[in-house]
């Protein structure tokens, strides 16, 4: 992300597999929503496995700099971790 | 993985019959009723 951020490039569409790279649609509708770049970006998110789902600690969030108020049951609490 | 279903534009899968799969309970782990929350599920086939 800080990368496209900083590379002067725009991307129409950021394709984005499984939960390893399920918080790179997050980041562009949240902490860089109003950087340039991604103005006008849209993601795609393909499910391979759901059985997979990457589950944190609730308290690792403010590490990935995102705010408590996305950590609800209709946001992206699961039983009490993140996901 | 949650985040992913409810923060994309557009949702796909590997095939039709996964994206059907995945909105059971059987297959959603917890996360069937995430996916119908997106704007869209295409499948990627």
């Amino acid at each position: 992300m800080e990368w496209i951020a900083r590379s002067g490039r725009r991307y129409d569409i950021i394709h984005c597999n499984d939960w390893q790279t399920a918080l790179l649609p997050v980041y562009v509708k949240t902490l860089y929503a109003d950087r340039e770049p991604f103005r006008g970006t849209g993601t795609v998110f393909t499910v391979h496995n759901l059985g997979y789902q990457g589950l944190f600690w609730n308290h690792d969030l403010p590490m990935m700099g995102l705010g408590w108020e996305l950590f609800t049951p209709q946001g992206w609490s699961s039983t009490g971790r993140s996901t | 993985m949650k985040a992913g279903l409810l923060f994309a534009d557009v949702l796909s899968t590997v095939s039709d019959t996964y994206s059907r799969e995945i909105q059971t309970p059987e297959y959603g782990y917890g996360l069937e009723g995430s996916s119908t929350s997106a704007a869209t599920i295409s499948t990627a086939s």
